[in-house]
């Protein structure tokens, strides 16, 4: 067989080895790597691609979002203790103000909200889409409503491939409603329901954030478990606070720390537990860290199983499994929000009538 | 004695003849292994032609076969620094390598040269990418390239 001689080399890479090597790349190179051809576009453009790419990167493409002065701004979480960490400026979609809150996030999406707008935004990409909770103000509803009692969350429904942005809300009778909007029907649909124990109802009005997190978006009840909310069943569910936990502490807190459910606990002591959930929903796998910082504000847990987070008295610090001191950085602005996001390329399933199919 | 290591022929672009032990080949390339295993190698008389490897980049490929199914119990770090010394090549042998490991299926090889090629574009700017991967006709209109370059400038 005769070879024919290559003369033009690499002109002849192959697209399925260029897609093998751009699902590979961050997602701030391929923003700017549409810029190299238009062949290059259309791979990077592609719905299948930026699922693949997300696929693959997810556990590794975590960024901060910071949040205060009036702006937005995104950080490696792997450049924290660096002199310069490359902080990235983002413009905030819409009109929204600077302060709105961060209300949810999942798969490079994240929900901000302020009334009565939500906006669903990606960062990496500039992706957004603005849905208004108007019919949800004092005068447009026929019972009054209590508005401390809002709880949002976003997540991600996998058997449909739908997004949907939520409020839980409660009315001065004491019923409580599921307001659901999905992104693909472009629509809101709302439901009466039951909070899984009745000791939830009391709690559950703190306008605590949604962290999503294996198909379930969970709150922060201030009771004996979380409220996690199944996306694809639809249905409340809780998960118990670890036994060992107890009951006397001064305050617990839910958070998300880089992929697992965690509470940050504050007892008398001038310790703080991180009790972090390293296998979802298996109880036994709750596993705490103990920092030697009374309110230590635990931000992001390293590849080396290391907690990133805020002593009380400002700064940042990270403390390693046994609550030892690994690094510390003193002049650390303080005055920012800060919440965890994904990068990814997804963009919203579109609304143009492409109706789910139930199985 | 114990039975001789059983050897089989592949033979690159320049039909030179390279002899390798069948196991090592058979471990990490799936379409010799299945060559082997559906019988259509035949021991006496088969050589396998690669057309699209030259001898230079098939010596190469044989190289890190043979180390990784020798050394597969070293540790990790002499493992990594082989492969980093492996691939300390010109960009038109890693373009090579890249093309055999993929006509070959060699899965682990295929992953190092991805990771490498990863490293080295992930923070480069279009001219520079357009260079390594020899882009001469972007496709675009002249007028989109202008508008890119006059939105983007920091990304040239």
């Amino acid at each position: 067989m005769e070879m024919t001689k290559r003369v033009n080399y690499k002109n002849d890479l192959p697209n399925e080895l260029i897609i093998e090597i751009l699902t590979r790349l961050p997602v701030k190179s391929l923003m700017r790597f549409k810029c190299v051809s238009k062949s290059w576009f259309a791979i990077i453009s592609n719905d299948s691609f930026a699922k693949s790419h997300f696929e693959r990167s997810a556990s590794s493409s975590h960024r901060i979002l910071c949040h205060g002065d009036g702006e937005l701004r995104s950080i490696d979480p792997d450049l924290l203790f660096h002199k310069d960490p490359h902080t990235t400026k983002l413009s905030i979609p819409y009109s929204l103000s600077a302060y709105v809150r961060i209300q949810g996030s999942c798969r490079g999406f994240i929900m901000l909200q302020e009334f009565p707008d939500l906006v669903i935004w990606n960062p990496s990409t500039g992706v957004n889409k603005r849905i208004s909770y108007d019919h949800l103000s004092p005068g447009n509803l026929e019972s009054e409503i209590i508005l401390d009692s809002f709880m949002f969350g976003f997540g991600y429904d996998a058997r449909r491939d739908d997004y949907l942005a939520i409020i839980v809300w409660c009315d001065v009778n004491g019923r409580r409603f599921l307001e659901y909007f999905s992104v693909r029907i472009n629509k809101w649909e709302r439901v009466e329901i039951a909070l899984p124990r009745p000791s939830m109802d009391a709690a559950a009005s703190l306008s605590s954030p949604g962290y999503y997190l294996n198909g379930a978006i969970h709150w922060d009840t201030s009771s004996d478990s979380i409220l996690a909310f199944d996306m694809i069943e639809r249905e409340f569910f809780e998960i118990p606070l670890p036994e060992p936990l107890g009951k006397e502490f001064m305050s617990c807190c839910l958070e998300l720390l880089g992929g697992f459910l965690c509470l940050s606990v504050w007892r008398e002591s001038k310790k703080t537990e991180i009790w972090v959930m390293k296998e979802y929903g298996v109880a036994s796998s709750w596993t705490v860290y103990r920092i030697p910082k009374s309110n230590f504000d635990p931000l992001y847990f390293t590849k080396s199983d290391e907690i990133i987070g805020f002593p009380s008295l400002g700064g940042l610090a990270k403390y390693d499994e046994k609550g030892e001191l690994r690094e510390c950085m003193e002049n650390w602005n303080y005055e920012y929000h800060f919440w965890m996001y994904l990068e990814s390329l997804l963009s919203l399933p579109s609304s143009s009538g492409i109706a789910w199919k139930e199985e | 004695m114990g039975s001789p290591v059983k050897k089989i022929m592949l033979c690159s672009s320049e039909k030179e003849i390279f002899s390798v032990e069948e196991q090592v080949m058979v471990q990490h390339s799936v379409i010799i292994n299945n060559m082997i295993e559906d019988g259509s190698y035949n021991h006496e008389e088969s050589k396998i032609p690669l057309d699209c490897v030259d001898s230079k980049t098939l010596k190469k490929v044989i190289d890190y076969c043979t180390h990784h199914t020798h050394h597969h119990n070293d540790n990790q770090e002499d493992l990594e620094a082989w492969d980093a010394q492996f691939l300390n090549v010109d960009s038109n042998g890693l373009y090579d390598l890249l093309m055999a490991a993929n006509y070959l299926e060699i899965r682990n090889l295929l992953d190092l040269i991805y990771g490498t090629i990863k490293n080295m574009i992930k923070g480069k700017k279009i001219d520079e990418i357009r260079r390594i991967f020899n882009i001469k006709d972007h496709g675009f209109t002249p007028e989109e390239e202008e508008q890119n370059r006059k939105e983007y400038p920091h990304f040239y």
